[in-house]
């Protein structure tokens, strides 16, 4: 557990590419306190697009350090007994990662997921001869499913990955096909209806990841889009209610794992890929990624739908984006409410208008109210250590050669991966403190393991300028020192008595935990 | 009415072959399309831009019946930027 106050900040200044990372990641962090599951006014109105967390990291699969892993989660809060139409996604949208690895503020890599809803029986459905006449049925599946492609999927989802190079858009397209027949065409599972329908999940999803072959990539990579078990951890409910939590609980660092994780009984669905850093780095080891879903822009209801699936709009014209998410938490806790749908909206390349949120954040002042502590948000703006670090990346982690400013998550795809029980919870600077050797987590990428909302807490309040000192070690400016942080040390025994580390994960890609059954 | 109707469907068409189909200069498909029962004109499914700007004057009704879309198939792409609004 890494969550002492260094006694460590001389180390620090031992180990200095890495101290400034730990200042950086403070700062990066201290732009959430929760995830981004309905984040945003509009998104709420449309879940099957909202996205709610990415994650990019080396494979720490054994004998897959050679791969990053992009993950890009969809569709938050999802109760496993949702039926009867469960969570299938939106065949009328297009799901997106996006890589920069020139540091331009602009995708050069984009993996495009588009998805269709068949129903069975050329789209008719699956029928029972009832007196005399087959009728059809009103669920999903007409019995169990053991295996992809069963007679009893009753609704068959499957996907389309395209990956464009250039501009998103107008840039050149490829098709990523099955490495083993040349398909462009991938199953979905159907989600974990309930063990009685599927009593082999784990088994039955596993053959749904598909080795592929991505036109332009001497490596084949490996995709998979498909229900998990949420692997967020956040106080969720507590925190947004005025951080209904003692203060003497959310500063004891015994106490990190004191509450349920509210988020712990509800499922996800991700896009994932795998696929090796020689695809995804150009002249810099440093990517940036960031997901993106989008909508047509014009949609016309139809008051008389024919019989089919998802009948009942008519969408037209151009893709409208709708949802973004690099790094965590930003849209959800940094932006003001009047400019969230805009941040959902933008790129990368167009932050400079959100700028006023990361130099003067209202969040640490929220929390003063919050937790009835005035007077204790750290003093030294504009936040500029926040602005270097959370646009820029981090000088000598994950920092690129030549950088536009522009939020996104950016990961080193030099540093070498660490396995999962060795990880830091607290990444980079829980690493730092506890004088460790992993410099492969938040915010150098974003693994599931890393507690990105501790980190998050303790930057917020100051941590960084803590560790900073009165002599700029961490070289965030002199204004940035423990006399502009009133809680002082304290601020690094914040968290928000749920801890990320205890999560169940996969060993190996989609490393995101087999979904919860609908029943049991 | 129904000359009224077939009016203003030529209307829009030619406004439209006025106008063309950029996206910086979306074309004129003719003012709130037609209520009660009506459909949605051929005009406005030429073009993506077409579209956008027929959805658009659809203004919000209180007594209006909705307009029947099952013949409609809406022009997209993959490539064009959105119309500004």
């Amino acid at each position: 557990m890494n969550r002492h106050i260094p006694p460590a900040l001389p180390r620090l200044r031992a180990v200095a590419p890495v101290a400034a990372a730990v200042a950086a990641l403070l700062t990066l962090s201290s732009l959430a306190l929760a995830s981004s599951h309905r984040e945003a006014p509009f998104i709420t109105t449309s879940p099957k697009v909202d996205g709610t967390d990415f994650y990019m990291f080396r494979s720490y699969e054994p004998g897959r350090d050679g791969y990053v892993t992009l993950i890009a989660n969809y569709q938050p809060l999802q109760d496993a007994y949702g039926g009867p139409n469960y969570f299938a996604m939106d065949p009328n949208a297009l799901y997106e990662i996006h890589v920069d690895n020139n540091g331009d503020a602009k995708e050069d890599l984009t993996f495009q997921f588009r998805f269709t809803n068949k129903l069975a029986a050329a789209g008719n459905g699956i029928t029972l001869p009832i007196g005399g006449k087959n009728v059809a049925i009103p669920l999903v599946q007409a019995g169990q499913i053991v295996n992809p492609g069963d007679g009893t999927i009753n609704l068959a989802e499957s996907y389309s990955v395209t990956v464009v190079r250039g501009d998103r858009r107008t840039g050149t397209t490829a098709v990523v096909t099955n490495a083993t027949g040349g398909s462009a065409t991938f199953a979905k599972p159907i989600d974990n209806i309930g063990v009685k329908t599927l009593p082999n999940y784990a088994d039955y999803a596993s053959r749904h990841i598909y080795t592929v072959a991505i036109p332009g990539c001497a490596m084949p990579a490996k995709v998979f889009a498909g229900q998990r078990q949420e692997g967020f951890a956040v106080n969720l409910g507590t925190i947004f209610d005025l951080v209904n939590a003692p203060l003497s609980v959310i500063t004891d660092p015994t106490l990190i794992n004191a509450a349920p994780n509210p988020l712990a009984d509800k499922n996800i669905t991700s896009l994932a890929v795998e696929v090796h850093k020689s695809c995804l780095v150009a002249s810099d080891n440093v990517i940036g990624g960031w997901t993106t879903a989008s909508l047509r822009q014009a949609r016309l209801l139809n008051p008389s739908p024919p019989s089919g699936h998802q009948t009942s709009e008519k969408p037209g014209g151009a893709w409208v984006q709708v949802s973004r998410l690099g790094m965590p938490l930003v849209n959800e806790v940094v932006i003001g409410l009047k400019d969230k749908d805009k941040f959902n909206a933008s790129a990368p390349m167009g932050d400079g208008q959100f700028i006023d949120y990361v130099t003067n954040p209202t969040l640490p002042a929220l929390l003063e109210i919050a937790l009835a502590i005035p007077g204790t948000a750290p003093t030294n703006f504009p936040r500029n250590d926040l602005v270097t670090t959370f646009l820029t990346g981090i000088t000598g982690v994950n920092r690129p050669a030549s950088v536009v400013a522009s939020e996104m998550m950016r990961l080193n795809t030099a540093i070498e991966p660490v396995p999962f029980a060795m990880q830091n919870r607290l990444g980079i600077v829980g690493n730092i403190l506890a004088g460790g050797s992993d410099n492969a987590g938040y915010p150098n990428g974003r693994r599931p393991k890393d507690d990105v909302v501790d980190i998050s807490l303790v930057a917020v309040m100051g941590g960084l300028c803590v560790a900073n000192g009165t002599t700029n070690v961490l070289g965030f400016g002199t204004d940035c020192n423990p006399s502009k942080v009133p809680l002082g040390a304290t601020a690094f025994k914040l968290h928000d008595a749920v801890d990320q580390a205890v999560v169940p994960f996969l060993a190996s890609f989609p490393y995101l935990n087999t979904p919860l059954p609908g029943s049991r | 009415m129904k000359t009224l109707n077939v009016m203003a469907l030529l209307a829009c068409t030619l406004a439209l072959a006025a106008c063309g189909d950029s996206p910086d200069n979306a074309p004129d498909v003719g003012g709130q399309p037609a209520g009660n029962t009506g459909q949605v004109p051929a005009s406005a499914t030429v073009s993506t831009a077409a579209y956008v700007a027929y959805t658009g004057r659809l203004t919000a009704s209180e007594t209006d019946r909705p307009l029947g879309v099952n013949m409609v198939t809406p022009p997209t792409s993959e490539t064009e930027s959105p119309q500004a609004l």
